[in-house]
């Protein structure tokens, strides 16, 4: 019993010290944002700002006439990208780990070998395509080729292969149809993985960079990763610190939200059976 | 295993048609617009130059009122913003022609894919860094100098968009490098002003003594941007055969000296040394006493440190000769361009001296023409003066086609030279070995 | 296989397609195009900006792989991978698994754990390089606790750089694997370990027979997306370095060479291709290997 507490507090020691190895720097840049240049860059490691000013706050959403329009467009592209990669990825996956067909190893390895090859080479290739589609400077250069995403296609198959065929046998002696079993029964009884999927898909499309910076040159279009690049001036990589700081914690805030909404059904599977 | 490889190979087989239906679409068009290009680079100097000989100014030819143009950028902050945004209406205004911004925001690799297929703007930024390799590619249409004024741009900078006596863009505007000391620690005329006596005497030693814990005499740095223009005394050039890199040669070696063994000595650091971005920070916030640093660093100091007081003045000399780096970035017309009369006319009002007079008092960069220049009153300030007066005799940053290469292979290298872990002569070879295997 | 062509095989095939389809195309026109294209190229000498283009056969891989540069970045990018991707994996299990017993406060440490996935990486090079400088907080712990006698800039030295962009790498990564891990364990039947509790193994014990084994298959995946992640690492050396990859070649990484040859002046596109394909296919063997060691599992599982 007593050994058992002993690991418990060096249990409950690591996971403080990890977090605190986390949360400082992220307490450091939200303190920024309510910096001036100055003390940012002074090499204060304090986490109370000397003097507080909502300066930055105020150059952004008041000041800067585009900030505003970056996060809604940002906002726009990852909503509807997260719907389609949500729905496409599942439908993959469940296919790859769930119903037997000819070439689907084939499938499977031709999606795996999609993935080594380095984004550097397939830029100029990827432009060609997109700029002969029409698509420059318009969000179906980002929404189309994002529309899967193969790293989530097999997290959905990995655990797809995990849960028990048995569910799925009643609902089809049911009269399910094989359709209907899948949106019926498969997709809810997957919520913690469609809910991790959902937040990582908007996740990196809120923070997609390459895609945005490749296609689109209008300002107005830009999204808020881009915009926050533009305010960097050309020589000697003067960055305003104070403004991209700001403006990281700005495009922190959704996500995180999201991410403790959704929380709620990563950990269902304990809730409904573990905790009293 | 026999069962895989074949269904592999079919589904190869399946995505390859899947993949060759866009490719096929794709293959032919590219060589087509790859002789077209050919043929567009050899006709396009004959062609472009009648266009835009006098006779045929946009102010004469009315035609253009209407039609619309595509300027590629690169962003800047939100002075540089709203005086283009400015200097656009004003242009727009005089001329009828409508612009249409396109702004890039890692200009390599956008402009790469942007010629390639096609859908490169109509006139664009081009740095004097990279303008030898685009005129070589034949990206950039020649202009005519007498349209753009030529001779009204300080040398240095009107240079460094020619090749072979034709103009090929024009530049905008330019920064050059000047010596900074901070008014606290650093009396007004103390500074040596010799590089010798700066970096080798001891100036700085006493200097450090003078000031509080923790602040250097003098940060620098290490790009090849800084130091081309020492490294290039008495006429030397790091670039051999038009384009091997030539880093190790005895006199460059020797003329970095000075500066490596400054920094051996650890009289003068590195921004990274104190914990800093860059030198503008060092500096802002007080840990260095002296920089060298663009006129770009002033808006920086005024907005973000204004309380520091500081004193500007021409970088000291070396081997008895004025020195500095002069950056500078023009407007370049496409090879291509859709509507080349309008790009014409743009590049004429955006670096004549209305457009110029707009864009540098907004954005508080130095003008490129001597008359703007004069007409701003610039040299009248005490601050802008030492850079100003560098634009005489400065050493553009360009160095035909292969600099990029050479650049990265020195910041690789020269890292180590002055932390003392790789000799400068091992380490410049290493530099050049690198740099002309790539180059082959 | 084909030989009993039942209705169930054949509504099978036709619902395997369908859910496939969509992907297929993407994929198929996105991807595999432009690896075609890249091919293509890797076969040629190529300057994309004047479209010429010249045959040279294989003489793009021989030069790559001829290159002192070549073996450096390789040797640079292998050591990052064989640190990086063990090192997440691990901490991403143990961390979750921590997280998903009864403890105190769970929700709050499992938002807290996953700031860094979410903080830019703008603002995340920045603190690094702050906290690695020498006037910050590593270098005044490391000093005052006697471990080093002189501050040392980390960032800028050739013995750490590459390491401080290992436990930069780390420690942004492991919170997103962290939470599949989160996701896969609420699979894991509670009642194997309250037999394992009952039978008197501790919770490391719990830990090793009951969490690792059923784990498995996400370990698989997490071990193969870190191992594809770290052997194309680019974004953190490129912006540490300056795009040089020094100090002395030490933060080189095959794809930040691949970048230097594709884009600027270099215009070398056919060798960035020679050598993106060679990576691809260092990456194609090291991920299947990976899979592999899966014993349980066929080696697409």
């Amino acid at each position: 019993m007593k050994r058992k507490a002993r690991s418990r507090t060096l249990m409950y020691v690591i996971l403080v010290i990890y977090a605190l190895v986390t949360l400082y720097p992220f307490l450091w840049t939200l303190s920024a944002s309510f910096k001036n240049y100055a003390e940012i860059t002074g090499g204060g490691f304090g986490l109370i700002p000397k003097a507080p000013t909502l300066a930055n706050y105020i150059e952004l959403f008041l000041v800067d006439l585009l900030f505003p329009r970056w996060v809604m467009n940002s906002f726009f592209i990852a909503t509807i990208g997260t719907v389609i990669n949500v729905v496409l990825n599942s439908m993959a996956g469940y296919s790859l780990a769930r119903v037997t067909f000819r070439g689907r190893d084939a499938i499977f390895y031709a999606l795996l070998a999609a993935m080594t090859i380095p984004g550097q080479v397939l830029l100029i290739p990827n432009y060609m395509l997109i700029h002969r589609l029409g698509l420059l400077d318009s969000y179906g250069s980002i929404l189309l080729p994002g529309a899967v995403n193969i790293s989530y296609i097999f997290f959905m198959r990995q655990y797809f292969m995990n849960f028990s065929k048995d569910v799925e046998e009643a609902a089809s002696i049911d009269g399910l149809s094989r359709y209907g079993t899948f949106f019926r029964i498969s997709i809810p009884l997957a919520k913690p993985a469609i809910a991790t999927q959902a937040t990582f898909v908007f996740l990196s499309f809120w923070n997609e960079f390459t895609r945005p910076m490749l296609y689109l040159k209008r300002e107005i279009l830009f999204t808020l990763p881009l915009g926050i690049q533009r305010s960097q001036s050309k020589y000697a990589g003067i960055t305003q610190w104070n403004e991209v700081l700001t403006a990281s914690i700005v495009s922190i805030i959704p996500i995180l939200l999201i991410y403790i909404v959704l929380n709620r059904y990563f950990m269902q599977g304990v809730r409904m059976e573990g905790e009293k | 295993m026999k069962k895989f490889l074949l269904l592999a190979l079919s589904l190869m087989l399946l995505l390859g048609t899947v993949a060759g239906c866009g490719q096929a679409a794709a293959t032919p068009a590219v060589s087509s617009e790859a002789s077209v290009s050919a043929k567009a680079s050899e006709e396009a100097t004959p062609e472009a130059t009648p266009e835009a000989t006098p006779e045929a100014t946009p102010e004469a030819a009315p035609s253009l009122e209407g039609k619309t143009i595509s300027v590629g950028r690169w962003g800047g902050n939100d002075a540089e913003t709203a005086s283009f945004a400015k200097m656009l209406a004003g242009f727009t205004a005089k001329t009828g022609i409508k612009v249409e911004e396109k702004v890039y925001t890692d200009y390599n690799v956008q402009l790469q894919a942007d010629m390639v297929s096609g859908s490169a703007p109509d006139v664009f930024y081009v740095d004097a860094y990279m303008a030898k390799f685009y005129i070589n590619q034949g990206l950039i249409a020649e202009l005519d100098p007498a349209v753009i004024e030529n001779d009204k741009f300080y040398k240095p900078l009107s240079n460094a968009f020619m090749l072979d006596g034709k103009v090929y863009a024009a530049s905008k505007d330019f920064s050059t490098l000047a010596l900074y000391y901070n008014r606290k620690w650093v009396k007004d005329g103390e500074v040596p002003t010799t590089l010798e006596d700066l970096l080798n005497g001891d100036y700085l030693t006493n200097l450090k003594k003078t000031l509080p814990a923790g602040v250097a005499s003098m940060t620098y740095n290490i790009d090849l941007a800084r130091n081309l223009d020492m490294m290039q005394t008495g006429g030397l050039d790091i670039i051999k055969d038009g384009k091997f890199s030539n880093l190790s040669q005895a006199g460059t070696v020797e003329n970095l000296k000075p500066l490596v063994d400054a920094a051996l000595a650890k009289k003068i650091v590195t921004p990274a040394d104190l914990g800093q971005g860059w030198n503008g920070d060092a500096f802002g916030n007080e840990k260095t006493a002296i920089m060298m640093e663009g006129n770009w660093v002033l808006g920086h100091l005024k907005t973000n440190f204004p309380n520091v007081d500081f004193g500007v003045v021409e970088v000291p000399t070396y081997k008895g000769q004025k020195h500095t780096m002069v950056f500078t970035v023009g407007y370049a017309l496409n090879v291509k361009a859709k509507e080349s009369a309008a790009g014409v006319a743009f590049i004429q009002y955006a670096t004549g001296s209305e457009g110029m007079t707009t864009w540098c008092s907004g954005a508080g960069v130095l003008p490129s023409r001597m008359d703007v220049a004069a007409a701003m009153k610039v040299a009248e300030d005490v601050k802008l003066a030492p850079h100003v007066a560098g634009a005489e005799y400065a050493t553009p940053w360009q160095k035909g086609e292969t600099l990029d290469i050479v650049n990265r292979e020195f910041g690789n290298y020269f890292a180590s030279v002055v932390k003392g872990e790789t000799s400068l002569e091992e380490g410049m070879k290493k530099a050049d070995e690198a740099a002309n295997a790539s180059i082959e | 296989m084909s030989r009993r062509v039942s209705r169930r095989t054949i509504g099978d095939h036709v619902q395997g397609y369908a859910f496939l389809a969509p992907t297929v195309l993407v994929v198929g026109l996105f991807t595999f195009a432009a690896i075609f294209f890249a091919v293509f190229m890797s076969f040629h000498k190529i300057n994309l900006f004047k479209l010429e283009m010249t045959f040279v056969g294989f003489d793009n891989f021989t030069k790559m792989l001829s290159l002192e540069k070549t073996r450096v970045a390789f040797l640079n990018t292998i050591r990052f991978a064989a640190v990086v991707a063990p090192a997440q994996t691990a901490l991403a299990l143990v961390i979750a698994a921590a997280l998903n017993s009864r403890i105190r406060a769970r929700t709050a440490f499992r938002v807290v754990f996953f700031l860094p996935t979410l903080t830019s990486s703008a603002a995340l090079t920045m603190i690094f390089m702050f906290l690695f400088s020498i006037p910050g907080p590593f270098n005044q712990i490391l000093t005052g606790l006697g471990v080093i006698p002189e501050a040392v800039n980390w960032t800028n030295e050739i013995r750490f750089a590459l390491k401080v962009i290992m436990a930069m790498n780390i420690w942004s990564t492991a919170p997103f694997f962290m939470t599949l891990y989160l996701a896969a364990l609420q699979d894991v039947p509670i009642s194997l370990y309250e037999a394992a509790a009952v039978d008197g193994a501790s919770g490391i014990k719990q830990f090793f027979h009951v969490t690792v084994p059923h784990m498995r298959p996400i370990t698989a995946f997490v071990f193969v997306t870190s191992i594809i992640g770290t052997l194309q690492m680019f974004d953190q050396a490129y912006i540490m370095s300056n795009g040089s990859g020094g100090p002395s070649n030490a933060t080189l990484t095959m794809a930040l060479l691949i970048y230097q040859d594709a884009f600027g002046m270099q215009n070398a596109m056919g060798r960035a291709s020679a050598l993106a394909l060679i990576l691809a296919a260092v990456i194609f063997t090291f991920s299947m290997l990976a899979n592999r060691l899966n014993k349980n599992e066929k080696p697409y599982g």
